[in-house]
């Protein structure tokens, strides 16, 4: 039998979106939500080989007993100190079950990670047949002033996973790369063009096209007009990377970026492990959401299926009491 | 192409290790100041030029990274936040890139394994191997600021020992005959190889039931006699 988990806060955006999508379809699940931890009084985390048992106040979760987890578990100021600790030992003990159960879990937790640093990163997308834009990573002023010019041909961007506005290199920004000396920072050529964000739920690609004038589509700038957003599809040769990356990852459910060059090439800027698609799916008619339920609700993890060409039946145990 | 370099936070940190591993390769590179470090650039098709020490980073013949080098303030502000995640990330990005160096326990360092960095991640990896792991209840009082933490079986202190275990040796700090321990490394060894983790320390308690495992923690305690430690190292190195 099927049970599904969510494990969140309730009052993030994304996590809500899905929780109320599986509500309105009268989809069976529960919610472990982690924003309750502001207000509660007790937290009780027992952990044994096989179990992670999460008591917050009266509400008790046996994590054993789901079949399917869907998981933004991730570190977020609760505002006292005891509450910090509390949570932080509880999101700990989310991944470390999340990492070695048995159950279908979107994702988990070392899924996809090379996100954390965005140049090893690309290195991860060429491996599965994924084009991306040159990059570097520049710790030298003079060096950078070789390399990049304030010409709008170059993105700024941070090396780590922590989010940052892109934004193209200009006069004043060239001007401040002295400041590389206190830490590099990644340059990327620029690829004018659209953006398409594809998101791969187990297996299937939805992806909605992205004509924006500003550099991050996803920052309004005064006086430039909304992004226009519209449903498109993804060339066979795209959608096979995507595929195997997330395969060759253990993502089950991905956000990835592109820019469409001039010339039609497809370039893949990162791929989110844990993508806040809740936008995405309003305009696309929740069709993730639902892509997203339906690998919840399969009946064992791709994992867990390992049932082989030549089945048990055929494959007898030799025994000298027959 | 013959030193090699052990990176971490600041000079405070893991002392006792860095001896050790001085102790196996007399020239080692003690890297623990930014200052020490130069990365002039990593390009996405594997270029790197950079520097630890005066050494270039892509001619050493090994990394032990413990750390990057940070700034050890207590509370930091936003920037210095993200000055220390963003060299961390640099080094890593040029480490990652070094295609020809030995990065020892490259499996925790670089793929972001996040299950044998947590401790309840690390439980779970040595119950699937077949260690005796204990359960552990933590409990916290929200209101009251009160955190406990029971292990059962909590081992008495002297049950207590510790196994330092490479790809091919092991060494222990306690001496008691404990045969129930030899297929238990060996299948740990068989972990390792496969997360591509070359030393690894675990606590362990030899109980009457048999031996209890409390952690994989990747890297060395250098609670252990030291001619053995000597020889892991080398080996990690290879």
């Amino acid at each position: 039998m099927t049970r599904i988990l969510l494990i969140g806060y309730g009052t993030e955006s994304t996590f809500s979106h899905f929780r109320d999508f599986l509500t309105a379809e009268g989809i069976a699940h529960e919610v472990l939500d982690l924003s309750t931890l502001r207000e509660a009084h007790d937290l009780t985390i027992t952990e044994s080989a096989g179990e992670l048992i999460v008591s917050i106040d009266d509400e008790i979760y046996h994590l054993s007993e789901y079949t399917a987890i869907y998981a933004r578990c991730f570190w977020f100021e609760l505002g006292s100190d005891s509450r910090n600790r509390a949570l932080q030992t509880l999101v700990g003990a989310l991944i470390g079950f999340l990492e070695h159960t048995p159950a279908i879990v979107i994702n988990r937790p070392s899924s996809g990670a090379s996100n954390g640093n965005k140049l090893a990163h690309l290195g991860k997308l060429s491996e599965a047949g994924l084009l991306h834009p040159e990059a570097h990573v520049i710790g030298d002023p003079a060096l950078a002033k070789t390399i990049v010019a304030p010409d709008g041909s170059w993105i700024s961007k941070s090396v780590s996973g922590i989010r940052t506005r892109a934004v193209a290199l200009d006069d004043a920004l060239f001007a401040r790369l002295d400041r590389l000396v206190v830490c590099p920072s990644l340059f990327q050529r620029r690829i004018r063009g659209a953006d398409v964000r594809v998101h791969v739920v187990g297996g299937e690609c939805i992806a909605e096209r992205i004509v924006a004038q500003q550099v991050d589509y996803r920052y309004s700038e005064p006086g430039i007009p909304r992004p226009d957003f519209s449903p498109c599809g993804v060339p066979p040769d795209v959608e096979r990377a995507c595929i195997a990356y997330c395969d060759r990852n253990r993502m089950m459910f991905a956000g990835i970026d592109f820019k469409i060059a001039d010339d039609g090439t497809w370039y893949c800027l990162e791929v989110n492990p844990m993508p806040g698609y809740e936008p995405y799916d309003r305009r696309l008619g929740r069709r993730i959401s639902r892509a997203l339920a339906k690998v919840l609700t399969r009946s064992t993890s791709v994992e867990a299926d390992l049932e082989p060409f030549v089945v048990a039946a055929r494959r007898p145990t030799p025994t000298p009491f027959a | 192409m013959n030193e090699v370099a052990v990176i971490r936070r600041c000079a405070d940190d893991y002392t006792p290790v860095v001896e050790a591993i001085r102790a196996a390769f007399p020239m080692t590179i003690d890297v623990h100041r930014w200052e020490h470090v130069r990365i002039e650039r990593v390009d996405s098709n594997g270029q790197v030029t950079a520097y630890v020490g005066d050494a270039p980073l892509d001619e050493l013949r090994a990394v032990f990274h413990l750390g990057s080098p940070a700034f050890a303030l207590p509370t930091p502000t936003a920037d210095q936040s993200y000055v220390a995640m963003e060299r961390d990330q640099s080094m890593l990005a040029a480490l990652a890139a070094c295609r020809h160096i030995k990065i020892v326990n490259r499996g925790a360092v670089l793929a972001g394994n996040r299950g044998v960095l947590e401790p309840s991640g690390q439980l779970r990896i040595l119950a699937r191997i077949g260690w005796a792991t204990p359960s552990v209840t933590h409990s916290f009082d929200l209101d009251g600021n009160v955190a406990t933490k029971l292990r059962d079986p909590e081992p008495e202190a002297e049950a207590q020992d510790l196994l330092v275990i490479g790809l091919r040796r092991h060494v222990r700090r306690g001496s008691a005959p404990a045969p129930a321990l030899d297929p238990l490394i060996a299948k740990t060894q068989l972990y390792m190889r496969d997360a591509q983790l070359d030393v690894c320390t675990i606590p362990i308690a030899l109980t009457r039931s048999g031996p209890v495992a409390f952690g994989i923690h990747p890297g060395v305690s250098t609670d252990v006699p030291r001619a053995g430690l000597t020889e892991i190292l080398l080996e990690a190195v290879g």
